[in-house]
């Protein structure tokens, strides 16, 4: 019953994704290049969201937190690594999943190499003791770290977040206005035809 | 005129979908199931190269043996989500290249595909240190305030910047 559940959880996630043009490479690869932000603040508001949501049920005792452990080598050293292969790859490795269905041939390479990836840390971590344990500093969030209690802080992190969006939106609107585009080369998302239709 | 939804749109459903994974006591991942998928194999070619537990033991994911696990499930669902949003949506083929790379290196498929592997690999090797990937670190992770979560979008973003904008130097697309 619980797989079925996350199997329907993942079908909603996937087309979710593909309705907002996150398996595409170019709106990937334009985010990086600063060009078209439409996937960070898409990212970033169901953050703020899904954020407030939550820590109002966890208040309720409705949810259990479940963390990755912070670790602060680790988590950079691998982000750093990640973000040189999301680069290169225009796909993260959900969105190559997707991205896969789509028929994208170039997606399936990200997959298999993905494997590769995980296969080559594997045994580094088994033959040559690769480890980061030392650097641990266990599951974390800001509750812990600032003096409030977590749905307040919860409200703030969230305001914060979409702040950044507004902020990130209007550099983008402004940009857009002094160097106008064809549309069509830029990101093909309701997005930014919207933001066009508004100018 | 596009059929697509907008970052707003798209925002807020996901913010509510991924509320209730919470609610059902799961969250988000995508990471372990490359390692059970790759630990299936490797098991099945040789028991011995690397124990069950090594694989169970990385950073990322629940402690579970390997299975076909809620996060293994969790992608064959992404899978059929695109394919039934590009089925409903009648997309049509994908191009075998992406447009916008083709544009900036040329008509060499090869050099693509060999661009995505790479980019696969290091994807799923940097996922593996840190502990998890998009979906787990920033979507869930970043949704429960996890400082781990924060510090990998910066450091995602820290070298994808440079990295995409490397990529298309002296390239006006």
């Amino acid at each position: 019953m619980n797989l079925l559940w996350a199997l329907i959880f993942g079908i909603g996630f996937g087309y979710i994704l593909q309705r907002v043009g996150a398996f595409e490479y170019q709106n990937i690869v334009n985010a990086l290049r600063l060009k078209d932000l439409t996937i960070p603040k898409f990212m970033l508001l169901s953050v703020a969201i899904t954020s407030v949501g939550l820590f109002s049920l966890y208040s309720g005792g409705l949810v259990v937190l479940d963390m990755i452990v912070t670790n602060p080598v680790a988590n950079i050293v691998g982000g750093l690594i990640f973000g040189a292969g999301f680069a290169l790859a225009g796909y993260c490795p959900g969105t190559s999943i997707g991205a896969m269905a789509e028929g994208k041939r170039d997606a399936r390479y990200t997959v298999v190499g993905g494997l590769f990836g995980v296969l080559t840390y594997t045994l580094l971590q088994q033959y040559a003791g690769l480890s980061f344990a030392a650097y641990d500093a266990g599951k974390i969030n800001l509750a812990d770290l600032i003096p409030l209690n977590p749905f307040s802080l919860a409200v703030i992190y969230s305001a914060a977040i979409i702040s950044i969006i507004y902020l990130v939106d209007a550099w983008e609107q402004k940009k857009d206005a002094r160097t106008p585009k064809n549309i069509t080369t830029k990101n093909i998302s309701a997005g930014t035809v919207l933001n066009h239709a508004q100018e | 005129m596009s059929t697509k939804w907008s970052w707003v749109q798209g925002g807020i459903i996901l913010g509510l979908w991924n509320l209730l994974i919470f609610l059902s006591g799961n969250h988000l991942g995508t990471t372990t199931a490359y390692a059970q998928t790759a630990g299936y194999i490797t098991q099945f070619f040789s028991p011995q190269l690397i124990p069950v537990s090594t694989w169970t033991a990385g950073t990322c994911g629940t402690s579970s043996g390997l299975m076909v696990s809620w996060q293994w499930m969790l992608v064959l669902g992404t899978f059929i989500g695109g394919l039934a949003g590009s089925l409903l949506h009648r997309e049509g083929p994908a191009p075998e290249v992406p447009e916008l790379w083709q544009r900036r290196f040329g008509d060499r498929p090869r050099l693509r595909f060999g661009h995505a592997f790479l980019g696969g690999f290091l994807l799923l090797f940097g996922a593996r240190i840190a502990g998890g990937c998009t979906s787990s670190h920033i979507i869930s992770g970043m949704s429960q305030m996890a400082i781990s979560g924060v510090l990998f979008a910066l450091a995602v973003f820290a070298a994808g910047i440079p990295m995409a904008t490397f990529l298309y130097r002296r390239a006006d697309l």
